[in-house]
């Protein structure tokens, strides 16, 4: 009912049943509740409420439709618009407008039964000739509520006339977005840095449009939610708009520069020095630059509101001063995470979902790398065992890998670093994380069976430039400082040490990633996420898409993270990794984004990759 | 039967919901749409009768007054015991999640979608 906050509604009832002597709780109750307390109810609340709205019948504009239809059919029944669950309260914020609905239900109403008598033909019948009726305010011949058995429940005309609920427009100036050559608005808006503190410093949160190709753009745009955490939206919109050009044709693609990334107040820090690279050799967070970070940074931010939740208000903020309806989310990696969190906050914000290599909101990373890595070591160099061309230039690769390792472990690796006078001490971990780093796709992959052989042989300068180059690639393109906010906050406290020894035996990384990042988090200020952020549940049509050879998400993530996602495809790409693209994926996410929802879609279309080849010289 | 119990104390005979303040806040109708309502066919008798319906809640109001009413249903109840015995048992029923129409507020008569 217009008036009544849904939310008020449902504590309401909680409150009731309080009242009566339960203990409420919100999830599976533990044996300590159940024992401690004589009534127990588990009380779960449907997070995809909304308020009813109700369109005043005397607005010129609702005058005029029902003198439409009048014309039309002759007498009509005024009824005042019941909220509700159209859901018209979504509509009116998505289109910024009133909504005045013109119902063809049975009069029985059972279009709110499981058999809705749903004849389609008609129902498209009627659906033209209704509009005919709207257009031209024509008399028109055929009886219509009497005789049609349709129950296309309702359909909305909105009425472009009523008042404008949204909020102040921003100027946009146009500007280019590197790689695309296509034209681009860019703009930014306010927010406080910390929404809770009034008198908070501000910051700006910068996004660009690149319009829909066609010129008219459907009011749902395309948000890519970037990975790393810490990479940026804007600098990265070349990618988007190659992958996605036949899906902006007729949708803009809006990119928004988190908090703390790219234009919006990047975090950055510097883990790499060029004029002394050997720090890198031995850790991925070098303690003292994590610390000169963050003393640095803190000067001018407050480095605990960098988080996932505050960037959702952000991006609703945003969505709503361009006036754009429902969004597609088009996450990847630690963006999934990104999409989880505005899903919870804002489901009402999102047309569809996609998933591209999930990262679960309930799993605490980085304790699960460990295994994922050598799961997929194994399962690439079986791969190169099952390869001719591979086995035969590398037929002992598995005893090389073994002794390279162990001379890590020694500390017997010195290797000349480029810069450096004499040489530099290896660390096992640092190498071990960099091959890590490489078996996140097979394509990168494909060189670890001739990089563990040269290094065998003694030829480290390979896997030494690699890390180096990987390091200053990291710098220049992640805000490692966000990077560090994140998981600091979202993950690392989320880690159970007793758990850390299973996950990590037997297993070339062994615990080395997790400790550096616990090492670096015990630098760095964060705060600690509330657990129930970590839930979610949701209807939105979701497409998730993974590759079955992925070293950072691994398959059992998708498995993991699915069932909270009642409407979904799960796309299992073979032989492809992390974040991957392919034509197949293409037509899936077009008919998929067309369609707004994953009916029809064929899970088993990339299942026919094959793997790209090793580097065997 | 607990938690039928439970249930059953939110509503009184009539359809009346006793959670206190659920009616609370619930913004009037304009005159017009008094007007409209007042004007619109009641066709509760048919409904009645195609339903075979001997009885309706909502003490005497008739339907279009009701749904403009807000509502709290039960959309659904089950129990440990119904799938293997078809059967009816509320033995395990205090920790079984249940879920209202709330959200809605809506109707009287329907369930929770359009």
């Amino acid at each position: 009912m217009v008036g009544i906050d849904w939310r008020e509604q449902q504590q309401g009832v909680i409150d009731y049943i309080r009242s009566r002597g339960y203990f409420v709780v919100d999830s599976e109750p533990t044996r300590e509740i159940m024992t401690q307390h004589a009534r127990v109810a588990l009380v779960k609340r449907d997070e995809l409420g909304y308020n009813a709205v109700r369109t005043p019948m005397d607005l010129p504009i609702a005058k005029e439709v029902i003198r439409a239809v009048e014309n039309a059919r002759g007498d009509v029944v005024l009824l005042p618009t019941m909220g509700g669950s159209v859901p018209l309260g979504a509509m009116e914020r998505a289109a910024q407008t009133h909504t005045i609905t013109m119902p063809i239900a049975n009069y029985d109403d059972n279009q709110h039964t499981a058999n809705e008598n749903l004849r389609l033909k008609i129902c498209g019948t009627v659906w033209e000739r209704w509009l005919r009726c709207w257009r031209w305010n024509n008399h028109l011949e055929s009886p219509i509520m009497d005789r049609v058995r349709c129950v296309l429940s309702a359909f909305v005309l909105t009425a472009g006339a009523a008042s404008q609920i949204g909020h102040a427009p921003v100027a946009l100036q146009s500007c280019s977005v590197p790689g695309v050559d296509r034209s681009a608005r860019c703009g930014a808006i306010e927010v406080l840095e910390n929404p809770d503190q009034p008198r908070s410093r501000k910051l700006e949160i910068h996004f660009a449009v690149i319009s829909a190709t066609k010129g008219h753009a459907r009011p749902d745009p395309i948000v890519p939610l970037l990975g790393g955490p810490g990479e940026a939206a804007i600098e990265t919109g070349q990618m988007f708009v190659e992958r996605l050009a036949p899906m902006l044709n007729d949708r803009d693609l809006l990119l928004v520069d988190q908090r703390g990334a790219g234009q919006s107040g990047a975090l950055r820090c510097h883990f790499f020095t060029p004029d002394d690279p050997v720090e890198s050799l031995q850790n991925l967070f070098p303690p003292a630059c994590v610390e000169s970070c963050a003393k640095g940074l803190a000067t001018h931010a407050d480095l605990t509101q960098y988080s996932y939740r505050r960037f959702a208000d952000d991006l609703e903020k945003v969505r709503r001063t361009l006036g754009y309806g429902p969004l597609n989310l088009f996450a990847g990696s630690y963006g999934t995470r990104a999409a989880q969190v505005f899903v919870r906050a804002y489901p009402s914000s999102v047309r569809t979902i996609y998933l591209g290599s999930v990262v679960p909101i309930d799993i605490a990373q980085p304790l699960p790398f460990a295994k994922a890595a050598q799961s997929t070591l194994d399962r690439t160099l079986a791969a190169c065992d099952a390869d001719p061309a591979c086995h035969s230039a590398f037929p002992r690769v598995r005893d090389e890998f073994s002794q390279i390792m162990e001379g890590l472990a020694s500390g017997r690796v010195f290797v000349k670093v480029p810069g450096h006078e004499g040489t530099v001490a290896l660390s096992q971990g640092r190498v071990a994380e960099w091959f890590r780093s490489l078996l996140y796709r097979p394509s990168s992959a494909a060189g670890l069976p001739w990089l563990i052989d040269r290094a065998s042989k003694g030829d480290w300068a390979p896997i030494v430039k690699g890390i180096l180059e990987d390091e200053r690639d990291a710098d220049s393109g992640l805000s490692l400082g966000l990077l560090l906010s994140i998981t600091c906050s979202d993950d690392v406290p989320f880690v159970h040490q007793e758990e850390v020894a299973a996950a990590t035996r037997n297993t070339f990384l062994a615990d080395w990633r997790l400790r550096q990042q616990e090492a670096a988090c015990k630098l760095w200020p964060h705060s600690i996420a509330p657990a129930s952020d970590r839930e979610i549940h949701t209807k939105i049509p979701t497409m998730f898409v993974s590759g079955d050879f992925d070293g950072g998400t691994p398959l059992w993530f998708t498995r993991h993270a699915a069932p909270s996602f009642q409407n979904r495809v799960e796309v299992i790409m073979s032989n492809r990794g992390h974040t991957e693209w392919a034509p197949c994926i293409e037509t899936l996410y077009q008919r998929f984004l067309d369609q707004g929802s994953v009916y029809g879609l064929d899970a088993s279309a990339c299942s026919h990759l094959s793997r790209p080849p090793f580097k065997t010289e | 039967m607990m938690l039928a119990q439970l249930l059953a104390g939110m509503k009184n005979e009539n359809g009346h919901v006793l959670v206190p303040d659920f009616y609370d806040g619930i913004q009037p109708l304009s005159t017009a749409e008094k007007a409209a309502l007042a004007q619109a066919p009641v066709n509760d008798q048919m409904l009645m009768n195609s339903f075979w319906l001997g009885h309706v809640k909502g003490n005497g109001k008739h339907l279009l007054e009701l749904i403009n009413e807000p509502s709290l249903n039960v959309n659904g109840f089950a129990s440990g015991q119904i799938e293997r015995t078809q059967r009816m048992s509320f033995r395990q029923l205090q920790r079984q999640i249940w879920t209202c129409g709330l959200w809605l507020a809506l109707t009287g008569v329907n369930n929770s979608r359009v």
